[in-house]
């Protein structure tokens, strides 16, 4: 696997993040009562993580 | 004893007892510049880790994040999406710069422009643009401090003076122990800050409202256009979110203590580890909004920087004395510690890049640690200076100092991407940069684009005709080779 294709899985969370909150801008459906839009924010951050460890993994660095 | 007096007492044991940990846990740490700056180049995952934690969780964390939930809502949702941009581009971009700094002995953030740019005038602006914009960023602090003062004192003595006290001593305490000392304090400062926000975001709002979704469900009774973005081209609306993303998520890392931290790892992979893991601690933020949110409906009315005191009036008004007196401590502890890390770095910035390398001053190492501690006091002094003239909003300042601070962006990419990029091309994409956001802040943006944002494209669209136009036979040459 070439580099730059490795790197692939961390554009995912920030293309969620930045351009797609305005796609996901609304209130409903409501998770635990928080509107929709900062439940999402709230969930690509925690999944982050998952990506760059699988960047990682690609790079063969663990 | 009055509430002032028990919450007051608090703060200050909280500062103090903090400050003599980090006293104790240094002392026996031979200093010399390597050691002062960049705390020897040792530090692995973990105590990293709460470096970063500690320079990121500041005091605009603290209240900013609530205050900007309070004032407009939705727009807050950007402090949680931009650091984790940020994180994503540090896990490729740390470890390059990690490797050069270790390979060159390099110190500071200007250092990296020297040696890839071979222009001592190059390292030079870029200190000065730093030292520009960190003043702002270092009274950010201070503003927070006075906030949290002023209402753990109930409003009964004057929180500025108190202020600069507590200011003043830490510019003291970073003058004595450098960075090591400053990532100890951290560990304090983060648990501390944790335990402060979970009561304000989790127990205050189960306390008033009985659980969140009843928090959420007035909150939509009350203020339902709040909770989502305004529609693109409005002032904080989609436009703004995204460009004020982007900007900020590429600005993280830029700033001068950021680059001390990346000196100051063990190893490449330690950053890696960091950069993974870190945003599980921005979840934490999300707490910050429930207080900001649950401050909207206890304590209505709050107009433009006194959002900022939101919801430690909350606390102030509805706990006991002792309650506000930890919560503050916290607080305070989230303005020092970060601010210590700021001086320092700053400090480090202006002794090496401007006095060193610009007038010959300090060549030795003693002499270096000296003048970089002598810089502490006089950064500190600036910045007391400014903040006692200039008052604005936490998030209205820190988005000034991310329109200038990202502007090195270009220059530290090109450094491993561009092997063209020169000195001229770089210097003048800064200039131009700083200029089109300074030009830009005052007036509106086309669809409410974040300036910075349009200043960093003008940044870039100079940089590279200009670097082509100056090309000599040395650039390529200078060039750092790709590795892995």
């Amino acid at each position: 696997m070439t580099r730059w294709r490795a790197a692939l899985p961390a554009l995912v969370p920030v293309a969620a993040l930045a351009f797609g909150v305005p796609l996901v801008n609304r209130l409903d459906p409501s998770v635990f009562g928080v509107p929709f839009v900062m439940f999402w924010v709230v969930a690509w951050v925690a999944v982050t993580p998952l990506f760059l460890w699988l960047v990682g993994r690609l790079e063969h660095r663990w | 004893m009055s509430g002032a007096t028990i919450a007051l007492g608090i703060v200050a044991a909280i500062v103090a007892a903090t400050i003599l940990f980090a006293l104790l846990s240094t002392r026996r740490v031979r200093v010399s510049p390597q050691e002062f700056i960049v705390g020897g180049r040792s530090f692995g995952t973990l105590f990293l880790w709460l470096l970063l934690a500690g320079e990121v969780y500041t005091s605009f964390t603290f209240l900013g994040a609530s205050g900007l939930a309070y004032l407009h809502g939705a727009p807050a949702y950007y402090i949680l999406a931009y650091g984790t941009c940020g994180y994503v581009l540090g896990y490729f971009l740390l470890p390059k710069i990690w490797r050069v700094g270790k390979e060159r002995g390099l110190l500071t953030a200007p250092d990296f422009f020297v040696d890839r740019y071979g222009s001592r005038a190059l390292g030079v602006l870029v200190a000065l643009a730093q030292l520009t914009f960190m003043i702002p960023y270092v009274t950010l602090q201070i503003s927070g401090l006075q906030i949290l003062l002023h209402i753990a004192g109930y409003g009964s003595f004057n929180a500025t003076a108190a202020a600069c006290i507590a200011f003043l001593a830490v510019a003291l305490f970073v003058f004595t122990v450098g960075l090591r000392g400053t990532a100890w304090a951290s560990v304090v400062k983060d648990g501390l800050v944790l335990a402060a926000i979970a009561f304000v975001g989790l127990v205050v709002p189960l306390h008033f409202f009985g659980s969140l979704p009843h928090m959420f469900a007035q909150l939509r009774a009350a203020h339902a256009a709040m909770l989502t973005l305004a529609p693109a081209g409005r002032p904080y609306g989609a436009v703004w979110y995204v460009s004020t993303v982007l900007l900020t998520g590429a600005g993280f890392y830029m700033f001068p203590q950021s680059f001390a931290a990346v000196y100051s790892a063990k190893s490449e992979d330690v950053l890696r580890r960091n950069a993974v893991l870190m945003p599980l601690y921005q979840v934490v933020l999300l707490l910050a909004f429930f207080a900001g949110f649950a401050a909207l409906l206890l304590v209505p009315g709050l107009k433009g920087a006194q959002a900022d005191q939101s919801f430690m009036l909350v606390v102030q008004h509805f706990y006991a004395p002792w309650v506000l007196g930890a919560v503050a401590g916290a607080g305070a502890l989230a303005a020092l510690v970060p601010a210590s890390a700021l001086l320092l770095a700053t400090a480090s910035v202006v002794a090496k890049n401007v006095l060193g390398d610009a007038f010959g001053v300090a060549r030795g190492d003693d002499a270096r640690v000296l003048t970089t501690r002598v810089c502490v006091l006089g950064i500190a002094l600036l910045a007391l200076t400014l903040w006692l003239f200039e008052k604005s909003t936490l998030v209205g300042l820190l988005l000034i100092v991310y329109n200038g601070i990202t502007q090195f962006l270009p220059g530290v990419v090109c450094a491993f991407a561009w092997p063209r990029a020169n000195a001229w091309g770089v210097g003048a994409g800064i200039v131009t940069g700083i200029a089109t956001a300074v030009l830009l802040s005052t007036s509106a943006t086309p669809w409410g684009i974040n300036p910075g944002f349009v200043a960093l494209l003008v940044n870039v669209v100079v940089l590279v005709p200009v670097s082509i136009a100056t090309q000599s036979s040395r650039d390529s040459t200078r060039a750092y080779r790709p590795v892995d």
